[in-house]
């Protein structure tokens, strides 16, 4: 999950990014409300963490700006303007949740995750792929009922590609979602980790779609 | 003594004094005027009656005489006059050397002349009490007769003059009266007239108290728009204070708020549940005194009820979409108030939030205008309070207080902006089962 966080205070937006990539999200900060238009608009974000008060552009305008962009990311207001006249002009301007400082780390990752899981059209918090079940509130896979273990990169991976389940995916969307942005799609690093989540997962979930991506099903056409 | 009246002159408003000097200034007009004008009356029928007395005199001196061998001045005249008839109240005496001579009038009496009195400082004229105790008024002439003295007295009824007196009197008192009440009506009017543009200025400072107007502008009256002027520096100087204060306040709250995110993000400090509550606690105590801080500051602008409250409960089905709440507002399309919009919705977005924490599954909102009082209650059908735990808070029937335990912040902020607009709030039972917040705002 690549997020962008927007937040002006460095020593503020360094602790909520670290916070959220212990939670295995991809983050990327910006400080500055131009730049953070500016990245909203041309960068692909599975969700967003913005503030309101912001150098250059506030909150509000750089979100009114996403928006008539034809940006759908699910957009999480994390300020410390705490008034309801606030909280109406954050949701007008096209936010999907509201949080006010101070706060919790792990309620800003679990507000994104419940955030995503809606935008990608689940109604729960439970995902199933045959005998791969994934909780998106607290991350974990299981797999027969079992809970699988699984490296910060290959919980990421699967996480993405399950709550895709039976789409196909590319090697460049998994690699700007799933990694930082410097990581070369065509390079065989994505290929050891799919091999290693394969052989974990043991039944054939994930097929390979050649020069296509891969697609993870119930597996029940491989059966 | 002297000390009650002027502490109540000063305690008087601008139109008692200004009413007070002009009925004080009608008063001593009419007054003066009408003394003035009685004295001019009198003294010119006391010299119209003296005028006659002195005709009557030298009538009466063509008949006096001293016959040969004598020393006498004698009266010798014609006895048909009004000298003639008795007690007419017109007489005559002569002292002379010898007896006393009066006119046939006086009958078998005389007038007792030394007691005559003249009637005032400056006149020639006498005043004294005649037969059948009728005032008389008269002159005294010496002559001489023949190289012999005389003293004339010549007497007649004061009363010619006194009813002249009597009459115009009683015009004056009339046409004075009359002339005093006009005054004073006039009075009264001046000062209406001339208090209008001061009521006008009044008005127009309800209106900026009221947020109807920005300003108290100009165009009351030459004398008054200075003052205007000075009033409009005075309110945008206290205007820019206050705007700069919650400028201040919120920038406070923001640089606070942001040491105490880091602090409540540090992974090291997150299992530290004291530090935890601490923060949260700070958090609380900047926001609502935040809200205190701002609340009423703002530009008033009408509110329209029905769907400010319809756009928060989007808001707050948006907030606690995982809970299955009905939402049902029964306000009337046409309600509107006159307040601040961020207070309004800062009071009603704490209140809704409050009900949806509590609810079970359903909130009724209504609104109504009683005696320029907005109510607007929001009724739950959560756990809510009972009778004994509101009477034992003590929250019902008064305005509620920061000291009231577990009633939420919220609730609180709610109450600190209501109470900035004279109003407040009042916890009941609710008829759905839950609790009844009612809001009551001057409408």
């Amino acid at each position: 999950m690549r997020v962008l966080v927007v937040e002006d205070d460095p020593e503020l937006a360094r602790r909520i990014a670290a916070g959220l990539e212990q939670d295995g999200m991809i983050v990327e900060t910006v400080g500055e409300g131009n730049a953070a238009s500016f990245l909203g608009c041309t960068e692909d974000y599975d969700a967003a963490v913005l503030d309101l008060g912001l150098p250059g552009q506030d909150g509000i305008s750089v979100l009114r700006h996403w928006r008539e962009n034809g940006r759908h990311m699910p957009v999480l207001i994390l300020t410390a303007r705490a008034r309801w006249s606030d909280k109406l002009a954050g949701f007008d301007a096209g936010a999907d949740d509201y949080l006010t400082k101070p706060f919790l780390q792990e309620e800003v990752a679990l507000r994104l995750r419940v955030l995503q899981r809606r935008a990608l059209g689940h109604a729960t918090s439970t995902l199933q792929a045959g005998p791969l079940s994934y909780d998106s509130t607290s991350g974990r896979f299981t797999l027969d009922g079992q809970l699988l273990t699984l490296t910060a990169q290959e919980q990421r991976i699967l996480a993405y590609l399950i709550q895709r389940k039976g789409r196909v995916v590319s090697r460049s969307e998994i690699a700007e979602h799933v990694y930082a942005r410097d990581l070369d799609p065509d390079s065989n690093t994505l290929d050891v980790l799919i091999g290693r989540i394969r052989r974990k997962l043991v039944a054939p979930l994930i097929q390979t779609e050649r020069g296509r991506g891969f697609c993870l099903t119930d597996g029940g056409d491989a059966a | 003594m002297v000390a009650m009246p002027l502490s109540t002159i000063q305690r008087a408003g601008l139109g008692i004094r200004l009413f007070m000097l002009g009925a004080l200034a009608a008063l001593l007009v009419s007054t003066l005027g009408g003394w003035a004008l009685r004295q001019s009356v009198q003294t010119t029928l006391w010299n119209s009656f003296e005028q006659r007395l002195t005709e009557k005199a030298e009538r009466l001196v063509g008949g006096l005489n001293v016959m040969p061998g004598e020393t006498e001045v004698r009266w010798h005249g014609r006895n048909n006059d009004e000298f003639a008839r008795i007690f007419s109240g017109w007489y005559w005496q002569l002292e002379s050397s010898g007896e006393i001579q009066a006119s046939r009038s006086l009958w078998d009496s005389r007038l007792e002349t030394s007691r005559a009195q003249a009637v005032d400082d400056e006149a020639t004229l006498n005043r004294l009490i005649g037969p059948q105790n009728l005032q008389l008024m008269g002159i005294v002439r010496q002559v001489e007769i023949d190289g012999y003295p005389a003293k004339l007295h010549i007497y007649g009824p004061a009363a010619e003059t006194e009813v002249e007196l009597a009459r115009l009197d009683r015009i004056l008192l009339f046409t004075q009266l009359g002339l005093v009440i006009a005054l004073l009506l006039s009075s009264l009017l001046q000062v209406r007239l001339g208090l209008i543009p001061l009521r006008r200025l009044r008005a127009k400072l309800s209106e900026v108290r009221a947020g109807t107007a920005e300003c108290v502008g100009s165009h009351f009256s030459p004398d008054l728009d200075p003052l205007a002027e000075e009033l409009d520096l005075v309110l945008a100087r206290n205007a820019k204070i206050v705007t700069r204060a919650r400028g201040h306040a919120a920038d406070l709250s923001h640089a606070l708020k942001k040491p105490l995110s880091i602090l409540g993000a540090d992974s090291a400090l997150r299992e530290n549940t004291l530090l935890h509550q601490q923060i949260t606690s700070m958090s609380r105590l900047i926001d609502r005194h935040l809200t205190r801080a701002g609340s009423g500051a703002g530009s008033f602008s009408q509110i329209a009820v029905a769907e400010r409250i319809a756009g928060l409960i989007a808001l707050m089905q948006r907030l606690h979409s995982e809970r299955a709440i009905n939402w049902e507002s029964r306000i009337d399309g046409g309600l509107f108030w006159r307040g601040e919009p961020t207070d309004f919705e800062e009071m009603l977005g704490n209140l809704l939030d409050n009900a949806a924490k509590w609810a079970d599954s359903r909130i009724v909102i209504e609104a109504f205008v009683q005696q320029h009082e907005l109510f607007i209650h929001i009724d739950d059908d959560g756990p809510g309070l009972s009778e004994a735990q509101i009477k034992e808070s003590g929250i019902r029937g008064r305005r509620f207080d920061e000291n009231v335990e577990g009633s939420g912040l919220g609730l609180v902020i709610a109450a600190d902006i209501a109470d900035t607009y004279g109003g407040d709030i009042v916890l009941s039972r609710s008829p759905l089962g839950g609790l009844r917040v009612a809001l009551n705002l001057p409408a």
